[in-house]
């Protein structure tokens, strides 16, 4: 059986290789687009430029409203509210307390 | 890491919020008898009064609000923050929930502190008269790599034979300038961060580094200090900006509530994973 994929690989991977390479990008093009810590750390890295004088508040603006409807766009999509404002849905509270004593 | 009480809070309800309705925006918990009243600083900018809903010694900081999903936007999180500030001006010494937190009535808010009350009590003894502290430190890139080429015996020799050869310098001469300008980089920001972590360790009580963001940030930092001892730790801030002037630029904030110390946050039941 082993030899048999072997055998056949050549010419099966030009075309499943092909779609599974594009399958992978799409992927990472999904998580990047839909994954809402990516948008925190861009809001981050926006919140720095805007310190650093960077950019200035008109463009702060526009950009951060951009990445709001990108994380509303994605709460839409997984139809999911974040737990903080989900009051009607059964909640644990989590008091956690990240320390590095010095 | 610690996980140290659940609570849980009513039954789901199949119905959904709309905007008009109105719930609980909480901000933070503090130790706390009597009512009291924050000024109309309410987050969503209709001026709601911000006040406490109590149970025994505790009480959350509150104010009401449409039940709608805030956005993590500059102008809600500035409004969550400064309530945040308004309580430590008044003495208290908030610990901070997650932005956006909402309750739907008052009595699922004192619920709350109700079946989480151990551990809130549990934290808020640890961060009694604690407060934090934001260090985040920049560098001119361009101005350290000057430096390196300068400096670095390696660096400036390789960095010569390239240009003399400029036809023949390999591809992997140029790779290894650039691994090695890296290294150089980053044995120069690890031995700035030490130095200045150094000189602040006396005067706090904890650390927390976060990842820099961008790349000019080579430190992103939230100290814990004693409430008495924010001046000497302000004096500290300012000796090693001193030390560094023009070659690194500090941007110091607080006091803030131990907002990297503690997290209090609500997940749900069924994604819980413990």
């Amino acid at each position: 059986m082993v030899l048999l994929k072997l055998l056949s690989l050549p010419i099966s991977l030009p075309v499943s290789g092909m779609k599974f390479v594009l399958q992978q990008v799409a992927d990472l093009a999904d998580q990047e687009l839909y994954d809402p810590s990516v948008v925190h750390e861009q809001l981050l890295l926006l919140h720095v430029q805007l310190e650093d004088g960077d950019i200035d508040e008109d463009e702060y603006a526009q950009r951060e409203a951009e990445l709001m409807a990108r994380l509303r766009d994605i709460r839409a999509r997984t139809q999911q509210e974040p737990a903080e404002a989900d009051v009607d849905a059964r909640r644990r509270a989590i008091v956690e307390t990240p320390f590095d004593e010095q | 890491m610690e996980t140290t009480g659940t609570a849980v809070s009513p039954a789901p309800n199949p119905q959904t919020p709309t905007p008009e309705e109105t719930g609980i925006y909480v901000y933070s918990i503090i130790e706390c008898t009597e009512p009291c009243t924050f000024g109309k600083i309410g987050i969503g900018g209709r001026g709601d009064d911000v006040y406490t809903v109590h149970y025994k010694d505790l009480a959350a900081v509150v104010s009401r609000t449409p039940l709608v999903v805030y956005d993590p936007t500059r102008e809600n999180a500035l409004a969550h923050e400064h309530v945040n500030e308004v309580s430590i001006e008044e003495g208290f010494t908030p610990v901070p929930m997650s932005f956006g937190t909402l309750f739907r009535t008052e009595k699922d808010t004192v619920e709350f502190l109700e079946d989480t009350y151990d551990a809130l009590r549990d934290v808020l003894v640890k961060m009694k008269d604690k407060l934090e502290f934001g260090l985040k430190v920049n560098w001119s890139r361009e101005q350290v790599i000057a430096e390196v080429e300068r400096d670095n015996e390696d660096i400036r020799r390789l960095k010569e034979e390239i240009s003399k050869n400029q036809q023949s310098s390999t591809y992997f001469a140029r790779m290894q300038l650039g691994r090695m300008t890296e290294q150089a980089l980053a044995d120069k920001s690890d031995a700035y961060v030490r130095d200045i972590y150094e000189h602040l360790r006396e005067a706090a009580i904890a650390s927390r580094s976060t990842k820099p963001i961008g790349d000019k940030m080579i430190l992103n930092a939230a100290f814990l200090v004693q409430r008495d001892k924010a001046d000497t730790f302000d004096q500290k801030v300012q000796e090693i900006a001193q030390r560094y002037e023009g070659v690194l630029s500090f941007r110091y904030t607080g006091p803030w509530p131990p907002y990297n110390f503690v997290k209090i946050r609500l997940q749900l039941e069924r994604s819980a994973v413990v």
